[in-house]
C-alpha cells in the first residue's frame, strides 16, 4: 500500500469497500476493476416498487489520476439504458454531482446511491425532451457538456 | 588493424552482435575490474566516414553518479577506433574510481580495528547481538538496558581520519539532541560506555514512553520508536490528545495539546488549567499526566465494535479517505457540530486551490466538501 499515490490508495479502499459491503442492488465487477483500477463496471437493478423494478443496467465509471480531486466520467453503456427524463439514450446523465456539485467527500457508493435514487424517483418513463439532438452533436465524454440541469425533482 | 584477438585476451567475456539497423552494432557482457564484475550494454553506431560513435546503454554495480557522468563524457568526447580501447577507456575509469586502493594503506588501522573490537566483544556483559561487518566499516550493535528493553546501535569506522576518533555512532534509536553528545572516540569501549551512560540517563523517559504505549491507545506514532517523544492518545470519538515530553527533563510537565471539535476539548482544557498548578517535580510522572488530564486511566479504544465497515473509519481524511499523508494525519476539523469531518491541510488546500477559494493572509477559505459550510486551512507550499 506504501508506494501508492493517495489516488490509488483511495480507489483501492473504495473498491474494497464497494465489494465487501455493496448498497442494495448494486455490484461491482471486482476482477474487472482490479485489473484496471481507473475503470469499472457497476450493475445495478431498479429498486422494487419503482418504475425499474426487475431491470439491470450497467454503470461505466472512469477515473482520472487526479481523483477525487476531479470527477468520476459516469454513463450507463450496455445493452439497457434506462429511459428516464435525465438519462440520454447514449447513456449520458444528467445529474449536478457528477461535474458543478462534485466534491471529493462523494464517492462511487454515494453517486451510485444517487442515481438508484434518481431513477426511483421517476413518475413518468420518457427520454429527455433534447435527447436526439443532444446525442447527435455531444461530446464522447458527459463531462464535457455544459448541462443545463433540468428541474431537481425528478 | 584487427582487434578481435585483443578482445578475446583482454574482454573475453564481451560479445558483439549485430542488430536490425544495420548502423548500429550492440555489444554486451561483462568486464572485470579489480574483483569485481561490471555488466555492460553499449551501442556502436558507424558512421559513413569517421570514426564509429559509442553509446552507453547501460552499466550495472556503478554506485557513483560522478563515475558514470565521467564514463558517459569519456564515450561522447574522445574518439576511439575500435571497442577495445572504448573498454579500456572504461576499465581505466572505473579503477580510479574504486575505493579499494584508497583502502590498502590502512592495514594498521585494520589490526586496530579488530583488536578494539575482540576487546570489546569481551568487556561488556549485557550486549545481545553484535557484528563486524566484513569490510571493517560497521560494527551493529545491539545491547539490552536493566529494564530490560533492546537498544540497536551502528558504529563506523571512519577511515579518513588519522586514528583519532576513529569510530563514531553512525546510527542510534535515541531522542534527537542526544545524537550529538556522542561524538567520535578512538576507543571502542570508551565511545560505547558513553552510549550505554546516556542509555542510563533516558531510563525514566523510556520508562515513562513504555507505560504510556501499554495503558494508552496510541494513535500516533504507529510504531513508537525510541527517539519519538510525542505520543498522540485516543481519548474517544473524534478527541485525541498529544504529549510531548523533554526526554533529557523528564520531570518537567509535558506539553498537552488537545484535537477535536471544540466542544469536546473544553471539559479537557478546563480540567488542565485547573490542575496545571498542581504539577510538581514527581516520580510517577504517568499519574501526573492522567492527573492534568482530570482522569483515572486513559480511554481503551474498544477495537470490536470498530469492525463495521465504514469507507472513512474516524480519524480518517474525508478526502484521501486515509489516515497518513506523507506520515501526517488530518490536521484541520470542521467545526460544524453536526459534521466534524476530519482532512488533512494538504488535502484540503488541494480542494480549495482547484475551486479558486479566496485567501486571507496565510489562510484559503472555502466550503467544506462535505457540508458545504465555511472551512478554512493554512496555505501550503
Amino acid at each position: 500500500m506504501t508506494d501508492m499515490s493517495p489516488s490509488e490508495r483511495r480507489l483501492q479502499k473504495e473498491l474494497m469497500s464497494l465489494i465487501k459491503d455493496p448498497p442494495p442492488g448494486v455490484s461491482v465487477d471486482a476482477e474487472q476493476a482490479e485489473q484496471n483500477l481507473l475503470q469499472w463496471t457497476i450493475h445495478m437493478e431498479g429498486a422494487l416498487g419503482t418504475l425499474y423494478e426487475g431491470e439491470q443496467f450497467q454503470l461505466q465509471f472512469k477515473f482520472s489520476n487526479k481523483y477525487p480531486f476531479d470527477s468520476p466520467e459516469v454513463t450507463f453503456v450496455g445493452s439497457n439504458i434506462p429511459i428516464h427524463p435525465h438519462v440520454y439514450s447514449n447513456g449520458h446523465i444528467c445529474l449536478s454531482i457528477l461535474t458543478d456539485d462534485w466534491s471529493p467527500a462523494l464517492s462511487v457508493q454515494s453517486v451510485c446511491l444517487s442515481i438508484v435514487s434518481m431513477l426511483s424517483s421517476c413518475k413518468d418513463k420518457q427520454r429527455p425532451p433534447d435527447n436526439t439532438f443532444y446525442v447527435k452533436t455531444c461530446s464522447k465524454n458527459p463531462k464535457k457538456t455544459k448541462w443545463w440541469y433540468h428541474d431537481d425533482s425528478v | 588493424m584487427d582487434y578481435s584477438v585483443d578482445l578475446i585476451l583482454k574482454y573475453p567475456l564481451i560479445n558483439i552482435k549485430s542488430t536490425e539497423k544495420s548502423d548500429i552494432v550492440r555489444i554486451h557482457g561483462k568486464i572485470y575490474v579489480h574483483h569485481k564484475y561490471f555488466a555492460v550494454t553499449l551501442h556502436q553506431i558507424t558512421h559513413l566516414n569517421g570514426a564509429p560513435k559509442y553509446k552507453l546503454k547501460s552499466i550495472t554495480n556503478v554506485k557513483s553518479k560522478s563515475t558514470l557522468s565521467k564514463i558517459k563524457n569519456a564515450l561522447s568526447t574522445d574518439v576511439f577506433r575500435n571497442i577495445v580501447e572504448v573498454l579500456d577507456q572504461m576499465n581505466e575509469i572505473l579503477l580510479q574510481d574504486t575505493d579499494v586502493k584508497h583502502l590498502e594503506v590502512h592495514t594498521d588501522i585494520y589490526r586496530k580495528v579488530i583488536h578494539e573490537y575482540s576487546e570489546f566483544v569481551k568487556f561488556f556483559l549485557n550486549i545481545s547481538t553484535c557484528e563486524l561487518k566484513e569490510d571493517l566499516t560497521t560494527i551493529c550493535v545491539a545491547v539490552t538496558d536493566s529494564k530490560p528493553r533492546l537498544h540497536s546501535v551502528e558504529i563506523a569506522v571512519d577511515y579518513s581520519k588519522k586514528s583519532s576518533d576513529l569510530f563514531r555512532i553512525s546510527a542510534a534509536d535515541l531522542p534527537e539532541k542526544d545524537q550529538a553528545i556522542l561524538k567520535g572516540n578512538e576507543s571502542l569501549i570508551a565511545l560505547f560506555d558513553t552510549f550505554i551512560g546516556q542509555l542510563e540517563l533516558l531510563q525514566p523517559y523510556f520508562e515513562l514512553m513504555d507505560t504510556l504505549d501499554e495503558h494508552a491507545t496510541i494513535l500516533d506514532p504507529d510504531k513508537p520508536r525510541k527517539s519519538d517523544a510525542y505520543r498522540r492518545i485516543w481519548l474517544g470519538e473524534n478527541i485525541s490528545t498529544i504529549i510531548t515530553v523533554d526526554p533529557f527533563n523528564i520531570y518537567e510537565r509535558p506539553d498537552i495539546k488537545f484535537l477535536g471539535p471544540d466542544r469536546l476539548i473544553e471539559s479537557f482544557s478546563s480540567s488542565l488549567n485547573e490542575n496545571i498548578g498542581k504539577w510538581v517535580y514527581q516520580e510517577n510522572i504517568f499519574q501526573g499526566i492522567l492527573d492534568l488530564l482530570g482522569l483515572q486511566e486513559f480511554p481503551k479504544k474498544d477495537t470490536a465494535t470498530n469492525q463495521v465497515n465504514l469507507l472513512v473509519e474516524f480519524g480518517e481524511c474525508s478526502i484521501c479517505f486515509c489516515l497518513r499523508l506523507n506520515n501526517k494525519l488530518p490536521e484541520i476539523i470542521c467545526t460544524n457540530q453536526s459534521c466534524e469531518k476530519l482532512y488533512h491541510n494538504q488535502c484540503l488546500y488541494d480542494w480549495l486551490v482547484s475551486l479558486h477559494a479566496k485567501r486571507v493572509f496565510n489562510n484559503i477559505s472555502g466550503n467544506c466538501p462535505n457540508c458545504e459550510k465555511t472551512i478554512s486551512c493554512p496555505l501550503m507550499n
